[in-house]
């Protein structure tokens, strides 16, 4: 039976089309959730008004908040959302592992863990860029932990080394943040691994941006070779896939690009694990494909969760972390359990 | 010192009478016929302060180690000829004392196990106004015997609060203690009645809050305060909050706005010497001039 | 074009898996490539696409040692079917045969009419058009394993080798892939197959290497290799075996214990 190949050409560019639908889509919503990010302010108890006096407050007053406060503030939402979603699919393609993210796996609060040895040793005064340095260090780390822990194991073995290695980065932290002599330390513990960009400036972004689009470059060049890689490691050399070179780009790029987003905003978790399990049946379950769409749902999700934060009014601040555990916590679990039945485990 | 002050959760009103009221029967009773106390130890920063006012130094046989810290206390190298104690319980009852003094609800389970031993402990609310200041001096007085002392230092208490008061009616500028990682106090505390006294108006009052909460760089903006205290940095070793003030936002706004730098020491814990603090902000009153609204 | 493998070894710390072995495989034979479980042949397999490294001799493809060539244009000369048929995600089949096309194709872009055509082809020859759109986790066993042999198939590359095709598929199936195989022999792609099922292989094959240990031990025509004596030797078991008209089957019947098997074969 020959098939024919217009029948099968209209279907294929249709799929081609829903792509480039789906892509689109997520592109403009990804903008207008940026723009609603710089648009919404906090609203505490008595502020509710705030947002309707904008008219009576000085312009230059307006233009410094959205300038020094605002617009950080959603930039790092966008690149940290866009990231840890493109790295949770590049890790998942690369690893054929659906529970891979860069928090599951620990690499986010080793990253934090370096961060924080940065900047209570006084490291990141006297040098600024050792505060992303040392981040993207603790990443290197954890992943060579994991590969002498899990090496090539079974889905649920990376998993279990990852919390191993999260677990020890997390005493860590805890630990240096409790010998500090300052006062505020052992509180900051909170920021490091919840969450957070409040009250972040365009210092920041400076710091993070430059790794974080290093990060990205090279997570995209791996993409091609996350589609081979479906086949198994074996099949992918065969179809000439460099595998050692792929893991190169792939450790590095998610070392460097969510050890950056980590060092200024501390650990957010399983933005990376949702995003690309929601969008895989949207793009064709294609590895390559699944990159693109994940950073801009990532960055969606990050930027909405944000949000959230500043409308939901307390006295102290609701880390953001806090806000994507409870989506992802839940969906987690729904995963484990899923896997559970499929492998028959 | 940060960790206590956001700690202010004294209870209003009957409540707070009732619990003065029990806490001077059960020392009554148990020191009835007693003579005053020789061998006074203070565990809490606060009653260090009080204590020092009251008491020679000769019946004072420990304070707190943070008397010693120039941002926590007052007290400052003067604590340097007394026993600085931690507030743990076998250090205390090595001291051999016959009086315990601190702060309810702070050090709890020392408190527990030093009442359950027998020992006698006095413990004081944290003042969230003026008139508490009074409330626990008298208090105090009566279980150290120095009644007659603390009314004096009373009424000169009182007559200096009054004359440093802003009596003018009108609009009133904004008074803004801004902390570490943004802390702010609320509208029942210390901080806020100090400043309504010298005729501000806080957050608290502004927006209606009682409690201390974090108020964020944006809110801050918008609300343009007359007057800020930027407390101590706190970037010794550093942390994230020395981050905090570094923000460029707030630079700017610190540009706009006239500061102040109260000592901590002066009004964290109620004393005596708060009417510093009340003078301080009363002579900024008096030499700010109201922005134009 | 030609895959000529001389004197390779592979060790493992101080085990030897391959061990000083040679053989060659030309466009247009159907090679079988047989022994017992631990022999080598997946390694044997393995090291000629990179996987595993080599101690000592060569591999060259056509005229170039396989270490001086590209991946893509080893990829290119030689399709590789590994013994391993997961495939993680839920792609729809026709995107796992197209992965086969992956040497050919750069960039993001769709794939050009003469991949697609390709696909096509492969589909056809392995008669799994009909479920191309499905998604390759909802099929059977038997139509998975075709589906991945499109894949290979769909390289077009003049050498292809392939471990253990058959394994797990029914009897239809496995017959349908090897005569898959042999039309793909004939049509001029040279086929190294590694099989456990040696009636098939004596039934299909033009050539069949045995291995044992990580040797060479018999090379030659299927009659001629699965002699009584490299079945008791090398298989450590007897055959019941028969000529019919039809053709002739080998059917291992019973095992022999033996204490020291020193694997001197006649």
């Amino acid at each position: 039976m020959t098939i024919s190949a217009c029948g099968r050409g209209n279907e294929r560019v249709r799929d081609r089309r829903n792509h480039y639908l789906v892509v689109a889509i997520l592109g403009t919503v990804t903008a207008i959730v940026f723009v609603f990010s710089v648009a919404v302010g906090p609203a505490a108890s008595g502020l509710s008004g705030i947002l309707t006096t904008v008219e009576q407050t000085d312009p230059e007053v307006l233009s410094l908040i959205i300038r020094e406060i605002r617009l950080p503030r959603a930039i790092l939402g966008l690149l940290i959302g866009a990231t840890l979603g493109l790295a949770g699919a590049t890790l998942q393609g690369y690893l054929r592992n659906p529970l891979a993210e860069p928090g599951v796996i620990g690499v986010s609060t080793a990253a934090a863990l370096g961060a924080v040895l940065a900047i209570y040793t006084g490291l990141s005064l006297v040098m600024p860029l050792a505060l992303p340095l040392m981040a993207i260090t603790g990443s290197l780390v954890a992943v060579a932990l994991l590969q002498a822990l899990a090496g090539s194991g079974s889905v649920l073995t990376l998993v279990l080394a990852g919390v191993a290695v999260s677990s020890l980065c997390g005493a860590f932290t805890s630990l240096a943040l409790n010998l500090s002599a300052n006062p505020f330390a052992s509180l900051e513990i909170v920021f490091w691994l919840l969450g957070s960009i409040t009250d972040r400036s365009m210092t920041h972004v400076w710091l993070a941006a430059p790794f974080v689009l290093a990060g990205w470059a090279l997570l995209a060049a791996s993409a091609r070779a996350l589609d081979a890689l479906s086949l198994g490691e074996e099949a992918a050399m065969s179809l000439g896939v460099n595998v050692r070179r792929t893991r190169l780009l792939v450790v590095g790029g998610t070392a460097i690009s969510v050890g950056a987003c980590t060092a200024v905003s501390g650990v957010i978790g399983f933005v990376g694990l949702v995003v690309p399990h929601l969008l895989r049946p949207l793009v064709g379950h294609q590895p390559s494909r699944l990159l693109l769409a994940s950073a801009l749902g990532g960055a969606v999700l990050l930027l909405s969760a944000d949000i959230l934060v500043r409308l939901i009014a307390t006295g102290t601040e609701l880390k953001l972390g806090v806000v994507t555990a409870l989506i992802g916590g839940p969906f987690f679990l729904y995963l484990i359990l899923r896997l559970k039945t499929y492998y028959g485990a | 010192m940060p960790v206590q002050r956001g700690r202010q959760t004294a209870p209003r009103g009957t409540l707070r009478a009732c619990c003065a009221g029990l806490i001077f029967c059960s020392l009554a009773a148990s020191a009835l016929g007693a003579d005053k106390p020789q061998r006074i130890a203070s565990i809490n920063v606060c009653t260090d302060q009080l204590l020092i006012t009251l008491v020679e130094r000769e019946r004072i046989v420990s304070l707190s180690h943070l008397a010693a810290d120039p941002y926590s206390s007052w007290i400052g190298p003067e604590a340097g000829g007394f026993y600085l104690n931690h507030g743990v319980a076998e250090e205390v009852i090595g001291l051999d004392p016959d009086l315990i003094v601190t702060v309810a609800f702070s050090f709890r389970p020392t408190v527990a196990v030093l009442k359950r031993l027998g020992y006698p402990v006095m413990e004081l609310e944290m003042a969230s106004d003026l008139d508490d200041i009074v409330t626990s001096l008298r208090l105090l007085a009566e279980a150290v015997g120095e009644t007659d002392r603390a009314e004096r230092l009373i009424s000169a208490f009182r007559a200096q609060i009054g004359e440093h008061t802003y009596q003018g009616a009108g609009p009133r500028p904004l008074f803004v203690s801004y902390e570490a990682d943004g802390w702010t106090t609320g509208r029942d505390s210390l901080v806020a009645d100090v400043a309504r006294a010298a005729g501000f108006e806080t957050l608290g009052d502004r927006l209606g809050f009682s409690e201390g909460r974090r108020v964020s760089l944006e809110e801050l903006l918008f609300l343009q305060p007359d007057l800020m205290d930027l407390g101590h940095p706190w970037d010794e070793p550093p942390a994230l909050v020395s981050e905090s003030l570094r923000h460029p936002a707030l630079a700017q706004l610190l540009k706009r706005t006239a500061t102040i730098d109260v000592p901590d020491p002066l009004w964290i814990c109620g004393s005596t010497r708060t009417l510093e603090a009340l003078a301080m902000l009363r002579r900024a009153r008096d030499n700010l001039s109201l922005r134009p609204r | 074009m030609r895959l000529k493998v001389s004197n390779l070894t592979v060790q493992v710390r101080d085990y030897r898996i391959v061990d000083d072995l040679s053989l060659t495989l030309d466009q247009g034979e159907l090679v079988g490539l047989i022994g017992p479980n631990g022999a080598g042949k997946s390694t044997l397999l393995r090291t000629v696409i990179g996987a595993c490294r080599r101690a000592g001799g060569d591999i060259i493809v056509g005229r170039e040692s396989v270490e001086r060539m590209s991946g893509t244009d080893r990829a290119r000369a030689l399709a590789y079917l590994p013994q391993e048929r997961h495939v993680e995600w839920q792609l729809p089949a026709r995107a796992v045969v197209m992965l086969g096309r992956f040497p050919y194709r750069q960039g993001f872009g769709p794939p050009a009419a003469e991949c697609e055509a390709a696909v096509d082809r492969a589909l056809n020859a392995v008669d799994a058009a009909e479920f191309a759109h499905r998604s390759v986790k909802s099929l059977s066993g038997g139509e998975r394993a075709r589906v991945l042999l499109a894949r290979a198939l769909a390289v077009e590359a003049p050498l292809l080798m392939a471990d253990e095709p058959i394994a797990e598929l029914d009897p239809y199936h496995q017959i349908h892939v090897m005569e898959i195989l042999r039309s793909r022999a004939r049509e001029g792609t040279g086929v190294l197959a590694v099989l456990h099922d040696l009636t098939l292989a004596a039934r299909f094959m033009d050539r069949l290497i045995l291995m044992d240990r990580g040797r060479v031990v018999a090379e030659g025509r299927p009659d001629d290799v699965l002699s009584n004596a490299n079945l008791e030797n090398v298989y450590r078991v007897t055959a019941l075996k028969e000529t019919t008209a039809d053709g002739s089957f080998v059917l291992p019947w019973q095992r022999i214990d033996r204490q020291d098997q020193q694997g001197k074969l006649s």
